[in-house]
């Protein structure tokens, strides 16, 4: 090979590195899902449960973690992904049943426990981390929605706890719109879960949401370019294997919500 | 000085037995993730001793791609015809990773079982299961440090290349 093409190809080499190296990587928030992720035979510690939690934030180093939130019978808010109780606890029927003394003595995955939303929100605050709360506002054993005085009811003691422990803003998620407008929005920033990126669109300029939550299968990409456009926050989900944390963060979203954080970050580096 | 003329005495007694020197390659997956450890072994009668690197694929845990030290130890406890072979042996590995929001040191024990082949005489493929204890200890944001372990298991396929043999 004539030696100026080699020393060609190695210039060239030189600068394309160079270049690479100076573009900033688009940054989204990076939540844990349920803390430390919801997959099967993959994650470490029960969902939702406080080890899971904190093992998100100083372990796989999360920005903050989405968590599931349902109303005891006593409008306690505790963390929990289904409402009915069968197959993760020793309890039968659903969490909306439960008071929150009872629930404490069920056993959670064997050896764990349930654990309050105050409690999570301890383990936040003392890492200065932010939580995405995907409230379940609908419930089985025949117990249908929840009312908005329970919601109201359930939001007080986190209400409380934020007047003397500042955090990071909260989010709230939920599918119901009726239910974000129970929400105090000076306090939380309400998203909206929707299939229909357009009504979230309307929703977003009619200032009654602060941004939208969408599964990685419910966007595309001139979807995704809109929302930028529009300057729209959007959280992406449902992004378990690295083929989807590759294409959702391709989306260039603002957050996140990933079964696999640590490979999520390593890809925005 | 007394423990170290112990180490000492303890050397010379292994290396009058005969010896052998070993490259090896141990790859796999367990709760932390897939691995590839690439070693250097020394094989004193029954007895292998290894030191080396372990890199773990930035999945589970990792966020950069930063190698761990490796140590550890095999026995043979029964050897087949010198075609096939029992083993049972132990591994400690120690890995740092600074994240934002702190330090994380990981330290990775895993037991194992190996039943190996030889390929050739000098060659050796081995498949070995593992069971052993994971632990996350993380400093530098909290004011405590905390720690989290659990059981880790995975399943490791290993080659290794025997040479220098001395009598």
């Amino acid at each position: 090979m004539d030696w100026r093409l080699g020393l060609h190809i190695i210039l060239v080499l030189l600068i394309s590195g160079a270049c690479t190296k100076g573009e900033k990587k688009h940054a989204a928030e990076v939540y844990g899902h349920a803390g430390g992720g919801i997959s099967k035979g993959r994650y470490i510690y029960p969902p939702n449960s406080a080890e899971s939690i904190s093992y998100a934030f100083d372990v796989l180093n999360a920005d903050g973690v989405e968590v599931d939130v349902r109303l005891t019978k006593d409008s306690s808010m505790v963390l929990f992904h289904d409402s009915g109780l069968e197959l993760e606890t020793d309890g039968v029927g659903c969490v909306e049943q439960y008071t929150l003394a009872e629930l404490k003595e069920l056993n959670y995955a064997d050896r764990y426990e349930i654990i309050t939303l105050t409690e999570a929100l301890h383990l936040s605050s003392e890492r200065n981390r932010s939580l995405f709360l995907d409230l379940k506002t609908v419930a089985e054993c025949g117990i249908g929605s929840i009312s908005e005085e329970w919601v109201n009811k359930g939001f007080e003691e986190v209400e409380e706890f934020l007047e003397n422990h500042p955090l990071p803003p909260i989010t709230v998620n939920s599918k119901s719109l009726s239910v974000l407008s129970w929400i105090d929005g000076d306090v939380f920033l309400k998203s909206f879960e929707t299939e229909n990126i357009e009504v979230g669109i309307e929703q977003y300029q009619a200032d009654n949401i602060d941004k939208l939550t969408v599964r990685l299968d419910w966007i595309n990409n001139e979807q995704a370019n809109l929302l930028r456009d529009l300057q729209i926050p959007f959280c992406i989900f449902g992004i378990k294997t690295q083929k989807e944390i590759r294409e959702a963060y391709g989306l260039l979203p603002t957050e996140m919500i990933s079964d696999n954080v640590a490979f999520t970050k390593k890809i925005m580096r | 000085m007394k423990h170290l003329l112990l180490v000492g005495f303890l050397m010379l007694v292994l290396t009058s037995y005969s010896q052998q020197n070993a490259l090896t390659v141990k790859m796999g997956l367990n709760r932390i993730g897939l691995f590839v450890a690439p070693s250097y072994q020394r094989v004193i009668k029954k007895h292998e001793f290894t030191a080396g690197l372990k890199f773990y694929t930035q999945d589970q845990v990792f966020e950069r791609r930063y190698p761990g030290l490796l140590l550890g130890y095999d026995f043979q406890l029964f050897s087949f015809k010198e075609r096939l072979f029992g083993k049972v042996g132990w591994s400690s590995s120690i890995f740092f990773e600074n994240k934002s929001s702190g330090n994380l040191l990981l330290f990775d024990h895993m037991a194992h079982l190996g039943i190996a082949v030889a390929i050739i005489p000098k060659l050796h493929f081995a498949l070995e299961p593992g069971i052993g204890l994971t632990n996350n200890v993380v400093y530098g944001e909290l004011e405590n440090p905390t720690d989290y372990h659990y059981l880790n298991y995975g399943l490791a396929v290993r080659l290794t290349y025997y040479f220098g043999s001395s009598d």
